[in-house]
């Protein structure tokens, strides 16, 4: 018995390598793949002003995803960040438009005001044990509102006019546009913080078995919160991009946002069952999405067949995943 | 024993007070709040204008209710409302046939049900990742099959739909009871009904006892699907046409309402009657804060404190029973 074991061990080795190599870098192959045909097939794709313009596109995704993706790595889930970077952006800019504080309080306050939506999230989420999707469904709803109240007090629509965002939306550093390098800078930060920092291997803890997590001492509760926390804070950094590359706030900024960036979470390979999944991949799918959207613009193809192709691009996404997961498992 | 066993069970506590009155105390204040605020807020014309308002948000809900239960949240009836919709109305402006437009629309709706829930069942996909995926590849096709136009409608059928029989009862009220009827028939008295609760509540064990889930789980779908299809027509009757653009959030509202109505998301539990209280409760928020005449961003607010309010009494009441339950076992 055990020697058939054995043997049958030898004979699924290499294919068991094979998929474990396919499973950690499967995602860059993807990429690579892409990429290669895409500049093979549009004059215009494989250009520094069109890989300018990529990050530039993708660097918001990206960054909200940073947080999306600890908190599905919690197994939680978080609707209300589009909301979220309306509001933060309202708030920043009503300070500064209507000359209240200067450009860095103003700006701070718009990211405190993100992460204290985080904490409610949080508080209702952890101690009022109201299912993630739900809270944050109700806070989605209730922030779009009050940043549209905020947009409403100045007249409904708000222009950006500070330097600080001018900067932002036109400067390159190295001709890396400054979104980018902000989005660069806060994967960096993530990585370290995902893997070096004792509040990174709580997350993966929890997410992998949260009751287990707890009897072996790690404050679940705080770590939770935390991360809601987290994901606000960094929304609100989305709205100083968002903010940055819009000349105006309008109503409908950030709609549909988290949505783009769940998407961008699960082609990265992070498992919505939670304790699954890593940072520096969901950078990758964000970046994914991005290219092939940006492909499907130089090739002509309207706004709306590409929003349909987006959502079959996550269901092959989802099968390759299980498909890959199912044999190893078996 | 016996009689102290029974006292025990038959005691009073908070938790089953907020559980049994909860929400309809909470609908009887929002009634006060919105009478005293408009004074036709009680008619009858305003009646029937909530339950024609409402009427698609009422059908979807109770396809959502076997969602639930079943554990298989579904994010899609919003967006596939939005597609058939266009669907229908593209088939009758080419045909002029709208018996056979509403055919092809019911069936589209029902074929996208089986294509989500065979993804589901046969790939073992996450539900919450194929219908997010749904949600935003219909809402895609919808708006590039149109170029984001309204497709206009020009039939009998829209009157006969809008038309009050003796001034009393719409077919589209109608058309609510009936859905009612098959849904209380479908949950209480046939099989799907019985697996959608096997489903919820243990999926391996119903498995192991030989009933083929992956048939069940299929069939749900279908019959949401059946119910978007006529949550399809009601929409697009009251509009005279098909928007790309219409019913946006519509699967959240259906969600949250039946949450708030009592059902777990957890699954396994719930009746239809708490979906029809839940529908009841949002169908009065969404019609008291529009007939107020507020602003969008005004009601956006209260709308998702109002709901975040009630989840929060529906589920601390409901986490209140269950310790009492582990205190005092009955």
């Amino acid at each position: 018995m055990e020697a058939a074991q054995r043997s049958h061990t030898a004979d699924a080795n290499w294919a068991e390598r094979i998929e474990k190599w396919f499973q950690s870098w499967g995602t860059v192959l993807v990429a690579l793949v892409l990429f290669v045909i895409f500049s093979l097939t549009a004059e215009y794709f494989f250009t520094l002003q069109n890989f300018q313009n990529i990050l530039r596109q993708v660097a918001i995704v990206a960054v909200v995803a940073i947080g999306m993706t600890m908190v599905i790595l919690i197994g939680g889930i978080d609707l209300s960040v589009g909301a979220v970077v309306l509001s933060s952006a309202a708030v920043m800019n009503s300070l500064l438009f209507n000359e209240v504080v200067p450009a860095v309080p103003a700006i701070i306050i718009g990211l405190l005001a993100a992460a204290l939506v985080g904490f409610i999230n949080g508080l209702l989420i952890v101690k009022a044990k109201i299912s993630p999707i739900i809270v944050t469904l109700g806070t989605m709803v209730m922030i779009r509102g009050l940043g549209q109240m905020i947009l409403w007090i100045n007249n409904s629509w708000l222009w950006v006019r500070h330097p600080i965002f001018t900067y932002i939306k036109t400067e390159t550093i190295g001709s890396i546009p400054v979104p980018a390098v902000m989005m660069f800078v806060l994967y960096v930060f993530a990585v370290i913080m995902m893997t070096k920092t004792r509040f990174g291997r709580h997350i993966y803890a929890i997410g992998g078995n949260e009751r287990a997590a707890h009897l072996c001492g790690i404050p679940v509760d705080r770590t939770k919160i935390l991360v809601y926390v987290f994901t606000g804070f960094i929304s609100g950094i989305a709205g100083i991009m968002m903010s940055a590359r819009l000349s105006a706030i309008s109503p409908g900024v950030g709609l549909g946002l988290e949505f783009e960036v769940i998407t961008a979470v699960i082609l990265g390979g992070t498992s919505l069952a939670g304790g699954v999944g890593k940072v520096e991949k969901t950078l990758l799918g964000a970046i994914i999405v991005a290219a092939i959207l940006n492909y499907m613009t130089i090739k002509g193809i309207s706004a709306h067949y590409q929003r349909a192709v987006t959502g079959f691009i996550i269901l092959a996404a989802a099968t390759l995943d299980q498909l890959s997961r199912g044999r190893t498992s078996s | 024993m016996t009689t102290q066993t029974s006292m025990r069970s038959y005691r009073i506590t908070i938790g089953r007070i907020f559980q049994r009155f909860g929400l309809p105390m909470m609908i009887l204040a929002m009634i006060t709040v919105f009478a005293s605020l408009n004074e036709n807020f009680l008619g009858f014309s305003n009646f029937q204008n909530v339950l024609e308002q409402n009427a698609a948000l009422a059908i979807v809900a109770v396809g959502i209710t076997f969602s639930i239960i079943s554990t298989q949240i579904d994010l899609s009836p919003g967006s596939v409302i939005a597609l058939v919709g266009v669907i229908t109305a593209i088939i009758f402006r080419d045909t002029g046939n709208i018996i056979l437009a509403i055919v092809v629309g019911i069936s589209a709706a029902i074929v996208i049900g089986i294509f989500n829930g065979a993804l589901i069942a046969k790939l073992n996909l996450n539900p919450v990742i194929v219908t997010l995926a749904a949600y935003i590849w219909a809402r895609g096709l919808a708006l590039a099959l149109t170029q984001k136009d309204s497709v206009i409608i020009q039939s009998p059928m829209v009157g006969f739909m809008n038309n009050r029989i003796g001034g009393l009862v719409s077919p589209t009220m109608i058309l609510v009871v009936l859905a009612y009827l098959l849904g209380f028939f479908m949950l209480n008295k046939t099989r799907l009904g019985r697996y959608t609760y096997a489903l919820g509540g243990d999926e391996m064990a119903t498995k192991q006892a030989g009933v083929p889930t992956d048939w069940y789980k299929i069939g749900i779908f279908i019959f949401s699907g059946f119910l978007v299809g006529i949550a399809t027509l009601i929409t697009v009757s009251r509009m005279g046409a098909a928007q790309p653009n219409a019913v946006y959030g519509l699967e959240l509202d259906a969600i949250a309402s039946v949450i708030i109505g009592g059902v777990s998301l957890s699954g396994g539990e719930g009746r239809l009657r708490h979906t029809i209280m839940g529908v009841i409760f949002l169908s009065l928020l969404n019609n008291g804060l529009s007939t107020l005449g507020l602003r969008d961003a005004t009601v956006l607010f209260y709308k998702g404190l109002v709901i975040l309010t009630a989840l929060f009494f529906e589920v601390s009441s409901r986490q209140m029973l269950k310790d009492e339950i582990i205190e005092n076992p009955v």
